[in-house]
């Protein structure tokens, strides 16, 4: 009996190996046996600002040969502070930080299945994420198409999200009417409902033995409420008090209701026979959307197999983007479209990062990793135009642990 | 936006021009571990959650997954 489910086993592990087309296959895990894969992380940024400890879990189920199901947890458990506002002070921009006041917790469950059948691969993954001032549903469907004798895969994908958000206020300090009623409450006059619609076309491509290409196109539309319900813009002509804060001369970040976005992503993975099955993985993606940012991304990684199980990966990331056409550090006049943002995401800027990951597997079954990162943003490092500061530099490191289990 | 988007669309079509067929038996290099495109999904999850964050620009790994109130 042992030796048949064995052999089962190594029929099952060559036929995979066979068929097996990149992008067919979404992971190592996707095959006949279950799976569990946690990974712990914590999120460090300089200047004492946001802590994240992120708790990840997922269950891969193959039921059949042709149906499987995924489960995903996470759990993330943030504090710290974040930027909310600059002002001018000799000619630079001075930044105003929420204070340590940052406490959040989100969650996020979803769950997926993917059916495979003469035609192709079908997927459909629901899910949802709360927080106390975010929630977060959605769905997205996939489907994957073989042709040129499995040479090439064609994969089309739809998304969408419906988000609602909004700003939570601590009293104390902030006790404006609240005196009596201590606790968190919901600042009024901020926040609302958005929607986000994804669709993607992509195609791998086999190259040779050694070597595949994939290349991927995705469309995004957001409409509602896009603004960020927690930062300020300095706006001196604004006489009337910023709620929670005794100055005047501050307003409500306000962008635009909509938003198209395209990314367009290729992806290069390529195999060393003589370096003892090391792979390279080569990434670059455009970005552009309609609040004029456009961004480049580049990614390589260098997967290489010691010996005795054991894998090291180091990793090089490199990305820049211009200022959105609305966005200032501060303001002194009005616009004539009436959008003001001063979050430092839509400001230009560059950044570089690192790291290395290191994986060891027992017996087939267990794996066990642990990796470092280190990430830093710097005004001057892009290669983009348009407005920005140097007071937003920053860094952050991520240091993560892994355990994988397949039954 | 869409002018470079012509672009992206030319390379797609182009992409199938210049490659060798790989037979099924041929495809044991391809199918190791270390050759998917996210040998670590999870840890690529939280790699991707953590720049679309601090970051403007997000898409093109793939569709899904919901916005968050990250800052």
């Amino acid at each position: 009996m042992a030796v048949i489910k064995r052999n089962k086993s190594a029929l099952s592990t060559l036929s995979l190996a066979a068929l097996a087309l990149p992008g067919v296959m979404a992971s190592a895990a996707d095959s006949d046996q279950y799976s569990v894969d946690t990974l712990f992380s914590r999120y460090s940024e300089s200047q004492n600002r946001m802590k994240i400890d992120a708790y990840q879990a997922s269950a891969y189920l193959p039921l059949t040969d042709t149906l499987n199901f995924r489960v995903n947890g996470v759990k993330d458990v943030v504090t710290g502070a974040s930027p909310v506002t600059y002002y001018p002070a000799a000619g630079k921009a001075k930044m105003i930080m929420s204070g340590a006041s940052i406490a959040d917790v989100r969650d996020a469950v979803d769950i997926s299945a993917s059916y495979t059948n003469n035609l192709g691969q079908f997927g459909v993954d629901v899910g949802r994420s709360s927080e106390n001032d975010y929630n977060s549903s959605f769905f997205n469907i996939d489907s994957k198409f073989d042709f040129n004798q499995k040479n090439t895969t064609l994969a089309l994908g739809y998304g969408f999200a419906s988000d609602n958000v909004w700003a939570i206020d601590h009293c104390p300090p902030h006790c404006e009417g609240m005196v009596g009623n201590e606790g968190k409450y919901r600042r009024s006059g901020v926040g609302g409902d958005k929607q986000n619609h994804q669709g993607l076309i992509g195609i791998t491509q086999l190259l040779d033995k050694h070597s595949f290409v994939q290349a991927n196109l995705t469309y995004s539309y957001s409409g509602g409420y896009l603004s960020d319900p927690y930062k300020a813009v300095y706006a001196p002509w604004v006489t009337e008090p910023y709620p929670n804060y005794a100055d005047s001369g501050f307003m409500h970040d306000t962008r635009p209701g909509e938003k198209h976005q395209i990314a367009f992503l290729t992806r290069y993975v390529r195999h060393f026979s003589n370096l003892n099955s090391a792979a390279l993985h080569l990434d670059y993606r455009y970005y552009a959307d309609t609040w004029n940012i456009g961004a480049h991304t580049f990614e390589l990684s260098w997967n290489q197999p010691i010996v005795d199980h054991w894998s090291i990966t180091p990793k090089f990331r490199y990305y820049s983007q211009n200022a959105a056409e609305f966005y200032q550090p501060y303001y002194t006049s009005q616009r004539t479209d009436g959008f003001y943002s001063s979050d430092y995401r839509l400001a230009r800027f560059g950044s570089v990062s690192g790291g290395v990951q290191i994986e060891k597997q027992f017996f087939s079954k267990l794996s066990v990793g642990f990796a470092i990162d280190f990430y830093k943003r710097d005004y001057s490092y892009s290669i983009n135009g348009g407005a920005g500061s140097p007071v937003d530099n920053f860094t952050f490191s991520i240091l993560s642990a892994n355990i994988n289990y397949k039954f | 936006m869409i002018g470079k988007l012509r672009y992206a669309l030319v390379f797609l079509v182009c992409l199938t021009g210049c490659t060798q067929q790989v037979m099924p038996w041929e495809r044991g290099f391809l199918a190791k571990p270390q050759m998917q495109l996210d040998t670590d999904p999870e840890r690529s999850k939280i790699m991707k959650h953590t720049f679309s964050s601090k970051e403007a620009a997000t898409g093109g790994y793939g569709v899904g997954g919901g916005g968050c109130g990250c800052n």
